[in-house]
């Protein structure tokens, strides 16, 4: 026979206390769904072995040693070594800043431009819309290759204007900007700074359809009755409800740069030797496959590894994110 | 002077097949603590002239051409955007048809009121949470701290336009715009709305123009009337004058349209004949006129001036008996 229970219903009352805004209240769902909790808790452990490893492993990832050459994982190289004796954990996890990096900067352009860009051009419509949207089309069509290319030949060689401009911005932290050690980090700064570029494009997109959509919803109507401003409707009423699309393609978003920046140093444009990157070890990784295979795997895995996590985090945040859906496990 | 005076509105929408006259030279008055019902079937403008007040129209295509909006003599329809931010919610809020999607479903309750506080009155944490809690258990929602954190699904419909006319109210404002607040509840909840509106128009002395299709509402609400058709109001007055001896052939008809419990004489229910004008294309002279009962000459010619007759403003060329309403 089922219990008959006589106290009022339970209120959750930590609940009450704490003014639930949309973020907590998606950090206490998020709390509750294991796949992503664990997910989160791989990312995070995946930056803090790229930020100590290469610090506290022992070596160096460009010290080379050619008598040694290519050797299977080992006591004294965990992960083995590469063509050129270089440990390749040293190396992995060192590559690993690099695409972290890459990732993030991206994905916060996404957030920062693409999100707001095309919130307000769905928002406002007709004129402001038309104009703001041809912009990213023509970015669009701009072809990303020759235009990194065009930038890096004629801008970002040894005395480019990019390269100048750099050194003007590094002057003031460092005693001397014109040592050539520096010109490896301009390059991959240059890299974030391309990608950057191009990674809010789809997003502005992606969220500008949104907002056509949602902006025509009564509860628009219903905070401007209220004298809710214009710009206060696009970002605390209109982008979180969004959100959804934005997270899943913000998940997308990450693992496409990462590739295109492998690519970028495979053509000798991105990351260059001796500095790594996941994308660019990979590539080298696979044209030994057959003969040095772990050369390809550490590397292929630590990616594979990430990339699996995030799409499971966007999942689970986009779950949380929408107070809709319920999944009280 | 009333504190909320429309003068000579005109809201027309330019869109690609033509101008839309969907207001056009609306006059009215609302005083405080009065009910002021705005009946008319759909498309007549009735919403439009609403959002005019609070300068929603969506624009483009929609333009305020011509006409006064006065509350206190300040004219809505000549200042500026950020004006009128402070003026929507502040001094005139509004409540909408349908509770189910006029509040964000991403934010909760407390966070959509809070909103309204900071706006307007720079309140915010505790001292807006205890605001919020008053107005919400004044609005009669039964232990409204345990709604704070609720999301609107978690909320029925009833629920949900009370949460509405909270977030309308919270601020105090002099007028609130119903637009048809009922339609889309079940009757024993659209009973409590309306007592809900009775009660707060009272305790706030609020000037309230409710926008309905529902005679019935009228009936209950109404202290003056105001009938439109094809943007126009066609005959206005006092709630006994208006509903009671009809003028206008066309609130002639509304009247004689509605079904009665005690009358089993009529096996079919009498409908106005014939159907509204389409948006553009309102007939000349008076646009009732192809649906009219007691057409004359001269209603296909001149929209009649508003007179003054037997209690009411009416805009009519003939003198319909009063009597023919039963």
């Amino acid at each position: 026979m089922a219990e008959i229970r006589t106290e009022a219903p339970a209120v959750d009352l930590e609940r009450l206390e704490r003014g639930a805004s949309l973020w907590s209240d998606a950090w206490r769902r998020l709390r509750k769904n294991r796949v992503a909790v664990a997910s989160g808790v791989l990312i995070v452990l995946m930056i803090i072995a790229c930020v100590v490893v290469p610090a506290f492993s022992g070596y160096d990832y460009a010290q080379t040693n050619l008598e040694l050459g290519p050797t299977p994982p080992s006591k004294a190289h965990w992960m083995g070594t590469d063509f050129h004796g270089r440990d390749l954990m040293a190396r992995v996890f060192f590559g690993g800043r690099v695409s972290f990096s890459v990732g993030i900067i991206a994905t916060l352009m996404s957030f920062a431009i693409g999100a707001s860009w095309g919130g307000i051009a769905g928002y406002f419509g007709g004129r402001i819309d038309a104009i703001m949207m041809r912009i990213v089309d023509v970015l669009y069509t701009f072809p990303f290759l020759i235009f990194v290319i065009l930038l890096q030949v004629f801008f970002a060689g040894k005395d480019g204007t990019l390269h100048n401009l750099f050194k003007t911005i590094l002057g003031p932290f460092v005693a001397d900007a014109n040592d050539p050690k520096w010109f490896p980090i301009f390059q991959i700064c240059f890299v974030f700074a391309a990608l950057g570029c191009i990674s809010w494009l789809t997003m502005a997109r992606i969220v500008r359809g949104q907002v056509i959509a949602l902006r025509a919803q009564p509860f628009v109507e219903a905070a401007r009755s209220v004298g809710v401003g214009h710009m206060a409707i696009v970002f605390r009423h209109l982008l979180p409800n969004a959100l959804g699309p934005i997270i899943v393609y913000a998940t997308l978003t990450v693992p496409e740069v990462m590739l295109t920046e492998a690519f970028l140093s495979f053509l000798g444009l991105g990351t260059q030797e001796p500095l790594s990157s996941w994308g660019q070890l990979t590539a080298l990784g696979a044209e030994a496959m057959a003969v040095y295979p772990w050369i390809l795997l550490f590397p292929a895995l630590m990616l594979a590894i990430t990339l699996f996590s995030l799409n499971f985090l966007g999942d689970g945040l986009r779950d949380a994110l929408d107070p809709r859906i319920r999944k009280e496990q | 002077m009333a504190l909320l005076s429309v003068r000579d509105l005109k809201t027309h929408f330019f869109t690609e097949d033509g101008v839309v006259r969907a207001v056009d030279g609306v006059s009215f008055d609302v005083e405080r603590g009065e009910v002021l019902c705005i009946v008319g079937e759909s498309g007549s403008g009735k919403s439009v002239t609403g959002l005019s007040i609070l300068g929603l129209v969506p624009d483009p295509p929609g333009r305020i051409v011509a006409g006064e909006i006065l509350l206190e003599r300040e004219d809505l329809t000549r200042v500026g955007e950020k004006r009128l931010r402070d003026i929507r919610g502040g001094r005139i809020a509004m409540i909408f048809q349908d509770p189910m999607t006029s509040l964000n479903p991403y934010l909760s309750v407390r966070t959509q009121l809070a909103e309204v506080l900071s706006i307007h009155e720079g309140v915010k944490g505790a001292e807006a949470d205890k605001r919020i809690v008053a107005m919400l258990g004044d609005v009669g929602i039964p232990a409204p701290e345990s709604r704070l954190s609720d999301y609107p699904h978690q909320l029925s419909g009833g629920m949900r336009q009370r949460v509405m006319i909270a977030m309308a109210l919270l601020c105090k404002p002099d007028v609130l715009i119903a637009d048809e607040p009922t339609t889309a509840l079940d009757v024993t909840i659209q009973a409590q709305i309306l007592e809900l509106l009775e009660k707060e128009k009272k305790a706030l002395d609020l000037a309230i123009i409710l926008i309905t299709h529902d005679l019935g509402v009228v009936a209950k609400m109404a202290d003056r009337v105001a009938v439109m058709y094809a943007g126009r109001i066609v005959e206005q007055g006092t709630a006994a004058a208006v509903l009671g001896r009809p003028c206008h052939p066309y609130t002639l008809a509304l009247r004689r349209s509605i079904p009665r419990l005690d009358d089993a004489s009529r096996e079919v229910l009498p409908a106005v004949r014939g159907m509204p004008p389409p948006p553009g294309k309102v007939p000349a002279g008076c646009p009732f006129h192809p649906r009219c009962d007691h057409v004359v000459d001269r209603c296909r010619e001149a929209f009649p001036e508003e007179r003054e007759l037997d209690g009411r403003r009416l805009s009519c060329h003939v003198d319909v008996k009063a009597g023919d309403a039963a």
